[in-house]
């Protein structure tokens, strides 16, 4: 039986790609066009705005004597 | 537009309510990575991976974030067996001892362009690609707790 459901805010992140690559068999990038890779950046921002949201969540919401009373009551 | 979803993060904690001290729990993740960086052609092939967990980044948010939940629940005063991937995972024994599940899941949603490989046979070379996803990266989730 589900006790408690914490939905964690939502978090959007733009991310921007445009590379120019000289063969299709190798997969070398051409150095000579401005490569513009932002998937990782934007990746770890994201993550790490995700991180501490999660945990303050949790902090804020794990509260061992409510979970006892319910549990309690549940049994 | 194709929606990915991918699913990390899902793990189970079996908790016990129990008096334990206080901790201190430290709220910050930094990975740092270069902002709209310029690859250079010495890099490999993985750089054209969109998610780039073979860097590892998810795996260290997911271990970390683990490590740090248990942490909470232990300055919160319940004693944790886990985490477990999987209800499956548990002994007997671990679930007759526990009273409840905690279940954190969280979810990566990355949508982007099909088309991200086209052809360029303008200026450099006939054989030349092209690379373009500009999407969204969204993550969502939810914790939660289960009773046994």
């Amino acid at each position: 039986m589900c006790l408690k459901k914490i939905k964690i805010a939502p978090f959007f992140k733009t991310k921007n790609a445009d590379l120019l690559g000289s063969s299709d068999t190798s997969g070398d990038l051409n150095v000579a066009f401005s490569n513009v890779d932002n998937s990782d950046a934007a990746f770890v921002q994201i993550i790490n705005k995700t991180y501490p949201e999660v945990l303050h969540n949790l902090w804020n919401n794990l509260n061992p004597r409510e979970i006892a009373l319910i549990g309690k009551n549940i049994k | 537009m194709k929606n990915n979803t991918i699913t990390h993060g899902k793990f189970l904690n079996l908790i016990n309510l129990q008096k334990n001290s206080t901790i201190s729990i430290d709220f910050k993740l930094k990975l740092q990575v270069e902002d709209g960086n310029n690859i250079s052609s010495d890099e490999d092939d993985s750089n054209y991976c969109i998610y780039k967990e073979e860097k590892g980044y998810l795996d260290i948010f997911v271990i970390t974030m683990q490590s740090k939940i248990e942490e909470i629940l232990i300055a919160k005063n319940f004693s944790v067996t886990g985490p477990f991937l999987s209800y499956n995972d548990m002994i007997f024994l671990q679930k007759r001892a526990a009273d409840y599940i905690l279940e954190t899941k969280l979810e990566l949603n990355v949508d982007e362009p099909n088309n991200d490989r086209i052809p360029d046979n303008g200026n450099f070379s006939t054989s030349s690609f092209r690379v373009v996803k500009n999407g969204k990266i969204t993550v969502d989730g939810f914790v939660k707790y289960t009773i046994m």
